[in-house]
């Protein structure tokens, strides 16, 4: 067994730590390296005080098992998407071991995998049995320990069934571009997809349920919506990425050039529908019912010139994202000039014409 | 029928094609040339995929004034074809049809002929690099093209799908209206092809061979 767990070991829990070392190292210091007091405690109080705060107040709790829940789950996709790659297909080996192997080799690998957290735990136990609080470690240690055991089983599932797409399969009684779009963010975006929503309508819901009908302001629920709406920018590249790659064809369709604006419209359209849900239910009290719609507006109206600019010619990563600072820069501009109104009627009419103008003539450079 | 007219191709200032003027009458032709010399430039060009300077013009419809009804002509198949790993050749087959308003029953056909009926209903990422090959053909042939455009259509099938490969050009070429580009960089057993024209990528612009 140490041969077959060594060579997982090193393909596996080696590059997980190598990728991720610059984000460990942030934590680490974050958390650990801050020298001297925090808030008046010293670092072994600060931590202390955390972990009590963590185990007493159950909200505090829910939020740190979403968080490890949530790491929990990049180490299963981190994993899955290392056995799809070509130069992993020789792990196919492992398929000849038993079940019952198989299974402890993936818990010895998840386990590193998932040690930063699993410390942390002991971190949280040893100040809880301190306290005499014993439930409350019970509770986090079984629920790492179904982690543990989940991603073991996930990733054994995935290594018998390499090249299988069983699981999360949609069939549709037809086939239309929006949706194949839609697919892949249903795939492979939608983590992504549900951190943008809640951000940019949490956002909003939360910092327009101060307003009332004596006290109202717009500016400041907006700053915060327009930039998770700005955010989308991540999902509206990996989504033209996305086309690049395994959709050049439909560019060789007969397709209108009205009607392919229309598909990407309604796959905006969809993405954004909770926006649409949370800025109904912010009217009449929190938010006015033009003011909304005008949100909405902009909102859509970014959405799609973040698309269409995408036409104009092909950015790297960094452009597109300096691109998205400097659209932001001038939107603020523009809003203090002109107005919301304004600003949604000129990011639709931006769409419409550096989409119309940029699809035909637009490359892929590199 | 295909012109081609001072058509001008760069990448990031580098010139790759330069064709002043080319005419491909309806029929088969080969383009042949080495790695680099601009063959699969080409073919995206006349496919509608890339941007370039010039002219084209396919049954005098031309690419850049008409591109709804120029596309309508092309169909393309890439040399090493890529899809969604997520759709089923069956949701590709159906997306096609639906673009290209094709028969059913031609389709079922097609299916059969190739042999990919025993996967069709799989996934995309669940195939082989030959068995993404034989459906992106496929899908070249689904409706009535005047101008097919296969990108290296020979490699990495079997013999039974380039017989079939095989037959369906010459099948689709007794219809006088199609023409069909084809490129390939190697010697390929001609004998199992239909005969068609060579014609040379090279030194940036294209000319006649002979008959092979």
């Amino acid at each position: 067994m140490r041969y077959p767990y060594k060579l997982l070991f090193r393909s596996i829990v080696r590059p997980f730590y190598r990728e991720n070392l610059s984000i460990f190292f942030f934590l680490f210091i974050l958390f650990f390296g801050i020298e001297g007091e925090v808030d008046g405690a010293e670092l072994w109080q600060f931590h202390y005080s955390l972990v009590q705060g963590m185990t007493r107040q159950g909200g505090y709790l829910w939020v740190v098992l979403v968080a490890w829940g949530w790491y929990a789950w990049k180490c299963g996709r981190f994993v899955t998407g290392l056995f799809r790659r070509p130069e992993y297909r020789w792990i196919a080996i492992y398929n000849n071991l038993g079940k019952g192997a198989r299974f402890r080799l993936l818990l010895l690998v998840n386990s590193w995998l998932m040690l930063p957290v699993l410390l942390y735990g002991m971190i949280v136990a040893v100040i809880d049995c301190y306290d005499g609080f014993i439930i409350p470690v019970l509770m986090i240690w079984a629920y790492l320990a179904v982690l543990v055991v989940v991603l073991a089983g996930w990733q054994l599932f995935r290594l018998g069934d390499l090249y299988g797409w069983s699981l999360l399969r949609i069939r549709l009684p037809f086939i239309s571009y929006p949706f194949v779009l839609l697919r892949q963010v249903v795939y492979k975006q939608w983590a992504l997809w549900l951190g943008l929503k809640v951000f940019a309508c949490g956002a909003v819901y939360a910092i327009a349920l101060n307003n009332s009908f004596s006290d109202y302001d717009i500016a400041f629920p907006f700053l915060f919506f327009n930039f998770g709406i700005l955010a989308n920018g991540i999902l509206v590249y990996g989504l033209r990425e996305f086309e690049e790659t395994s959709l050049s064809f439909y560019r060789g369709a007969a397709r209108p050039l009205g009607q392919r604006l229309a598909e990407y419209a309604l796959v905006y359209f969809i993405l954004l529908l909770p926006e649409l849900v949370i800025l109904a239910r912010l009217v009449p009290v929190h938010l006015h019912a033009a003011d909304a719609f005008l949100f909405y507006c902009c909102a859509y109206g970014l959405v799609l010139t973040m698309h269409a600019v995408t036409f104009l010619r092909h950015f790297g990563k960094k452009e597109y994202f300096l691109l998205l600072v400097m659209i932001f820069s001038v939107q603020y501009f523009f809003i203090a000039g002109f107005g919301l109104a304004a600003m949604s009627g000129c990011l639709l009419g931006v769409a419409v014409i550096s989409f119309l103008r940029g699809y035909y003539g637009y490359e892929r450079v590199g | 029928m295909l012109q081609l007219d001072h058509v001008k191709k760069s990448f990031s200032g580098r010139i790759v094609l330069k064709i002043p003027s080319f005419e491909f009458r309806n029929g088969i032709y080969w383009l042949k040339g080495p790695n680099g010399s601009g063959k699969t430039t080409l073919l995206r060009i006349v496919s509608g995929l890339l941007p370039f300077e010039g002219k084209v013009v396919c049954n005098d419809v031309d690419l850049r004034r008409q591109p709804i009804l120029y596309r309508q002509m092309v169909s393309w198949a890439e040399a090493e074809p890529l899809y969604p790993l997520f759709l089923t050749g069956t949701e590709l087959v159906a997306l096609y049809r639906s673009i290209r308003k094709a028969d059913p029953k031609d389709v079922d056909y097609l299916i059969a002929a190739f042999g990919v009926d025993n996967y069709i209903d799989s996934p995309v990422g669940t195939w082989s690099a030959g068995m993404t090959k034989k459906v992106a053909l496929l899908l070249a042939f689904i409706g009535k093209p005047s101008l097919v455009v296969l990108d290296e259509p020979l490699i990495t099938l079997d013999e039974h799908a380039l017989s079939v490969v095989s037959g369906l050009i010459a099948e689709r070429c007794q219809d006088p209206g199609t023409l069909f580009l084809l490129s390939s960089h190697q010697d390929a057993d001609m004998s199992l092809l239909p005969a068609g024209e060579e014609i040379f990528v090279q030194n940036q612009t294209i000319s006649h061979a002979i008959s092979i």
